[in-house]
């Protein structure tokens, strides 16, 4: 489907999605698939947070993206594609989520934001992680653990907007909630998430490899 | 922008941060959402104080570590799938504009036909519907089956594709006469049998069968 071209400067990056777009929308739709190519792992990964269950998470990320290519025609070039394209997918996954009956009592309590302050627990003295230590599969299953640990309500609001690198009024208006709540939710979660990795961080699992036997990551 | 009151004015008043404070608004201010005097009295508050220093370092190798390209994991064949869908939803589009509104007719005789529910693009009527011929063959038309609501796939009772979901029991031919496609990982082996799918192994939690397969309803949901 379409050329392999690999764009690595942004700029160029950005001029070629923006040709690509152009051409799709003028009907060469055999490019569909290479013009959001980049960022089929970001759209799966927007639909697991909400529906955490990988069939759904698959079936969601393919139907967003065929929504997408249906209505590229309506994509105007002042919003930006990807922040479109994830948007389309939660919106596309909050409903389906919706029509399961099982999370509905969740979703009640989830209106609620916690009032109280949320104290850091642990003041283990981080120093920065390299980012070399996601190339290790255990490390990255542990994060993937800490952040399916999180409540739904902080798990959502951290993955638009830390993962997915929607900014906070994009998330808001995706999740259908105030800014001021995204800005608590995401507050308790990278907190959260920072205490439950801190452990981790003192045992060392970010540097040894492979585990020593006997270790708790956390 | 907040200022050190945790409130989103103007005016600030200048006095020396807590780390409650520090706590409630750090998060602000690796965003860059605090208002310079706050983030000066904050600087300050962590050249002081070693706990919210490490509070800070901490949260800071949070956003940095998951927002990181290599923590967004998709399941093994989930782009190889993905194209492969969106190449078939391509080619009709292509074909109407070279083939004329023929189809039309074409594909409103096959929508009828079929029992379907929404218009997909001929080819993948077609295939669709020679896939769901020769499963229909190898199932057990009174084989009890379960459907839900929001799928036309229709599984084998405790398929891990359905976990967690409401269902509801009719016999194989029934499904496949409300248009019901079988699922590919319960049923696999009479879509194996019919030559449908090849009888490779399933791993990766069941989504990295073979993608000649046809997993999709036969009229979409």
């Amino acid at each position: 489907m379409g050329s392999n071209s690999v764009v690595s400067n942004p700029e160029q990056a950005m001029t070629r999605e923006q040709d690509l777009i152009a051409r799709v929308q003028r009907g060469e739709n055999d490019l569909f698939y290479e013009l959001v190519r980049p960022y089929e792992r970001r759209v799966y990964a927007a639909a697991f947070a909400i529906l955490r269950n990988e069939t759904d998470a698959e079936d969601i990320a393919q139907e967003a993206m065929l929504k997408a290519f249906a209505n590229l025609r309506k994509f105007r070039a002042e919003a930006k594609f990807s922040t479109w394209l994830i948007q389309i997918t939660v919106n596309e996954a909050l409903m389906r989520r919706r029509r399961e009956r099982t999370v509905v009592m969740e979703g009640i309590d989830d209106r609620r934001d916690d009032e109280s302050d949320y104290a850091p627990r642990d003041f283990a003295d981080w120093r920065e992680i390299p980012s070399e230590a996601l190339e290790r599969k255990e490390v990255r299953e542990k994060l993937a653990q800490a952040l399916a640990s999180l409540d739904r309500k902080y798990r959502e609001v951290f993955v638009l907007r830390d993962m997915e690198q929607l900014n906070i009024q994009d998330t808001a208006e995706a999740l259908g909630i105030s800014v001021a709540s995204v800005k608590t939710r995401l507050l308790r979660a990278r907190l959260m998430l920072r205490d439950l990795l801190a452990g981790g961080w003192q045992q060392g699992w970010f540097s040894r490899l492979p585990f020593e036997k006997g270790t708790k990551p956390w | 922008m907040v200022n050190r009151d945790g409130e989103d004015r103007g005016d600030v008043t200048r006095a020396t941060v807590n780390c409650e404070l520090v706590w409630r608004e750090i998060s602000n201010y690796l965003d860059s959402e605090v208002d310079a005097g706050l983030r000066v009295e904050m600087d300050q508050h962590f050249s002081t104080c070693n706990g919210c220093a490490a509070v800070l370092e901490g949260t800071r190798n949070v956003v940095r570590l998951y927002g990181d390209e290599r923590m967004m994991e998709a399941p093994a064949g989930f782009g190889r799938r993905l194209e492969k869908r969106l190449t078939q939803s391509a080619q009709p589009r292509n074909s109407w504009f070279t083939w004329g509104s023929w189809l039309v007719p074409v594909a409103a005789m096959a929508l009828i036909a079929g029992g379907l529910f929404l218009v997909k693009s001929p080819i993948e009527l077609a295939q669709v519907q020679r896939n769901r011929e020769l499963a229909a063959k190898n199932i057990p038309p009174d084989m009890t089956v379960v459907v839900t609501a929001d799928s036309k796939i229709f599984h084998v009772a405790g398929c891990e594709n359905i976990r967690g979901k409401e269902v509801k029991s009719l016999t194989a031919k029934q499904a496949l006469d409300q248009g019901y496609a079988p699922c590919t990982r319960c049923l696999r082996k009479y879509l194996v049998a019919a030559g449908v799918m090849t009888d490779r192994p399933v791993v990766a939690a069941g989504l990295d069968w073979d993608v000649d397969d046809d997993d999709e309803p036969p009229g979409g949901q």
